[in-house]
């Protein structure tokens, strides 16, 4: 894993394909957890409140199902954020955005989690699930787009 | 590497911490999906009817056992966790270990060494012992409870010694 501190990613003779594939593999993790979030949870907190506490007839979804969502996504954000944040540390970015973008992908992605979970308690629970959902995305994107612009830009040899 | 780079730190520190959550909330999904008393844990994977065979004063639940490819489904994700977290953690500690004010005896290869041991030991018998209560006689489900708090000490213990290493490096 030395790549990570070298900055040899962009070079032929380092690990420039792989890491290039990975992040597309994660990419399309990301795009496909965020389909399923939408179709399962909706967009607008009131949609999101209707889908866990129910609406009428229509029941909600359990604690425990809650839960589960909430133990499998910490796992599988917090290997892509490390893998993320690990390659923002060779980008030729400021400090700052790099410590600001590190901040901002961890709380958001924390925050929507805890804030999903939470709704089942309360529905008020559903606007932070709401803002943090949509800063998540923003982060994500950011991260994605400058990481695949170093990797595969024209400048790159 | 981290104490080279320090901005590396940050995501480490919020590893230790979206772990230690996960652990946590594993916890909470035990207690609450199986229990912690081997009437419970029995019942849960063989079912309500062989669970009464053993203790007949326990109510009827009429929960089914559990299958071999559910198990299975439900330990994949378990497999990955569990090794990914544990390499992670024991490799980072290991490159910290040298430049972290820490006492003489804590950075001998063998402490690390035994850490790491117990948490794979732990990962295996937590995933095993689901298995043996399944398929084994019903005194294996006080063994998966014992297997299930090993494994989550030993993992929770890993990430907040990461995280104390990190501070003294």
């Amino acid at each position: 894993m030395k790549f990570l501190v070298t900055g040899s990613i962009r070079s032929d003779r380092g690990p420039r394909l792989i890491v290039s594939l990975t992040l597309v593999g994660f990419f399309l993790f990301f795009l496909a957890y965020w389909l399923r979030e939408f179709d399962a949870m909706g967009f607008w907190p009131g949609r999101m409140i209707e889908s866990v506490r129910g609406i009428g007839a229509e029941e909600g979804r359990s604690a425990i199902l809650m839960l589960e969502d909430l133990h499998v996504d910490l796992l599988s954000h917090s290997v892509l954020l490390l893998f993320l944040v690990s390659l923002l540390f060779q980008l030729p970015t400021s400090l700052f955005w790099k410590k600001f973008l590190t901040w901002a992908s961890f709380l958001s992605c924390f925050a929507y989690i805890l804030g999903r979970a939470g709704i089942v308690l309360s529905p008020a629970f559903a606007y932070l699930a709401f803002g943090s959902s949509l800063t998540s995305m923003i982060v994500y994107l950011v991260l994605f787009l400058i990481a695949f612009r170093y990797l595969l830009g024209s400048d790159a040899r | 590497m981290l104490a080279d780079h320090s901005f590396l730190r940050l995501p480490v520190y919020f590893y230790c911490l979206f772990s230690c959550a996960q652990l946590l909330s594993g916890a909470v999904l035990f207690y609450k999906k199986i229990g912690f008393e081997s009437p419970a844990v029995l019942e849960y994977y063989q079912g309500s009817e062989n669970m009464r065979k053993i203790y007949p004063d326990e109510p009827d639940r009429f929960i089914q056992p559990k299958t071999l490819s559910g198990m299975i489904k439900v330990q994949l994700g378990h497999f990955l966790f569990f090794a990914f977290n544990g390499f992670f953690l024991v490799h980072i500690i290991r490159s910290l270990m040298p430049g972290a004010a820490l006492p003489e005896w804590m950075k001998r290869p063998r402490v690390i060494d035994f850490a790491t041991w117990v948490y794979f030991t732990g990962a295996l018998f937590d995933i095993a012992s689901g298995f043996l209560v399944r398929y084994g006689p019903g005194l294996f489900a006080g063994f998966r409870i014992l297997a299930f708090f090993w494994f989550v000490l030993s993992g929770f213990l890993l990430a907040v010694f990461l995280l104390y290493v990190l501070w003294k490096s």
